[in-house]
């Protein structure tokens, strides 16, 4: 399935969810910040995500990708981005706004950067992996 | 007045208790089709039977079973559930246990099972059924607590603190899923003429009588309609996070 179907799909899921009208959500809208999306209608979109492809989703699951890609050097220090943390951001998390990355700052800060894009790369690794 | 349960899904957990099974027969009566959980074959055919008694169409029941203390019991039931029935849209917390006795004089399984089965059980049925409340947009959820939340402690510290944790929990995710348009309230029985509560009655003679305003103990019948009553959008639809008392009114 390619990345624009399903930002399509993941468009009418938030526009079901929270009432954000689909055709005003952008690829690089940001989850928390630019679109206001709050914890409870966050989890009311991964279930109808996961129901929809029949995958399993997490918020973790996020910017788990980037722990994962640099699993020899730390990746955060209490809580702080560390230097090979943003290597592998930069890496792995291209889409989301990379001048807004810094080393030292925080997990949070960094969850504020996840976009629309970054949700449906996350569905799209889930679907080639149970294809796999 | 009109409840509208009309082809509404409601699952009772412990249905087979004498508070459990009147309030699946009032939901039938009402229309509901009742997803009865239980956790042992004989009191299920006994609670059949006391339905088919009482006036039930049993073409409306389909129970499961599910042996509470137990997490994957509850989740492959309630997977089961929605596989065969799609939604349920009226969840009941209705099973309990009580030992009543010092708290130094319970062994360590007794202490565990009130836990579980008045405290965690819960959570785990709510975990599981609000998921699919969430998809389907819209749902009700109502926990039987006791009295013993908030008064008479002695005998009863695990059950009564368990209760009393399952009604602060019931508040906080009332607030948690309101804006999905999920009601979820407790009902708070006072003393209610039960097997439950017959070592209570036994022991306190008539003096639980003189400390209730209506001087009289409770029946199923009293707490299930304040159950339907808080299950109905129609008549409690602006009502969320409440604990409703019927307790006669008891050390008020
Ligand atoms: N009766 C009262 O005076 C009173 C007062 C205040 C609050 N309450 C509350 O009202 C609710 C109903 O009470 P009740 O008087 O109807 O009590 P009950 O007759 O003893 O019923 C309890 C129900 O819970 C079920 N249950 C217990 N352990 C279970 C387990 N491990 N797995 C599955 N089911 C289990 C029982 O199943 P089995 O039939 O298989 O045992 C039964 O269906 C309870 O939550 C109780 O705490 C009662």
């Amino acid at each position: 399935m390619e990345i624009n179907e399903i930002f399509k799909d993941v468009a009418e899921i938030i526009d079901e969810s929270c009432g954000i009208e689909a055709d005003s959500i952008k690829m690089e809208d940001t989850l928390f910040d630019k679109l206001e999306i709050d914890s409870i209608d966050m989890v009311d979109i991964l279930f109808e995500i996961e129901t929809k492809y029949d995958i399993s989703i997490k918020v973790s699951d996020l910017e788990q990708r980037t722990k994962e890609a640099e699993n020899e050097m730390p990746y955060e220090i209490d809580g702080k981005i560390t230097e090979n943390g943003v290597k592998s951001i930069l890496k792995e998390m291209p889409e989301i706004d990379l001048s807004k990355v810094h080393e030292g700052m925080t997990i949070e800060e960094l969850i504020k950067l996840i976009n629309v894009h970054s949700l449906c790369k996350i569905i799209k690794l889930k679907l080639d992996e149970a294809k796999e | 007045m009109y409840l509208n349960f009309n082809h509404k899904y409601v699952l009772v957990t412990g249905a087979t208790g004498e508070i459990g099974r009147q309030i699946c027969l009032d939901f039938i009566l009402e229309g509901a089709l009742v997803i009865p959980l239980y956790r042992n074959d004989c009191k299920k055919e006994k609670f059949l039977n006391w339905l088919k008694e009482n006036g039930a169409n049993l073409d409306s029941v389909f129970p499961y079973k599910a042996d509470l203390t137990k997490r994957d019991d509850i989740k492959s039931a309630i997977n089961r559930i929605l596989k065969e029935h799609n939604k349920i849209d009226v969840l009941v917390n209705c099973a309990g246990y009580a030992v009543e006795m010092p708290f130094l004089m319970l062994e360590d399984n007794q202490i565990d099972d009130q836990i579980n089965i008045n405290y965690l059980a819960p959570m785990i049925v709510m975990k599981e059924v609000l998921r699919s409340m969430f998809i389907n947009k819209g749902g009700n959820i109502v926990n039987i607590s006791s009295a013993t939340a908030t008064k008479f402690g002695r005998g009863v510290s695990v059950y009564g603190s368990a209760k009393a944790g399952l009604e602060r929990f019931t508040k906080i995710i009332a607030q948690e899923v309101g804006k999905k348009g999920i009601r979820v309230n407790s009902v708070s029985p006072g003393v209610i003429d039960t097997d439950m509560s017959q070592d209570l009655i036994a022991r306190g003679k008539n003096n639980i009588k003189e400390f209730t305003a209506l001087r009289k103990y409770g029946t199923p019948i009293d707490v299930s309609k304040a159950v339907l009553f808080l299950a109905s959008d129609d008549t409690a639809g602006f009502i969320t996070g409440h604990v409703l008392n019927v307790d006669g009114g008891i050390f008020l």
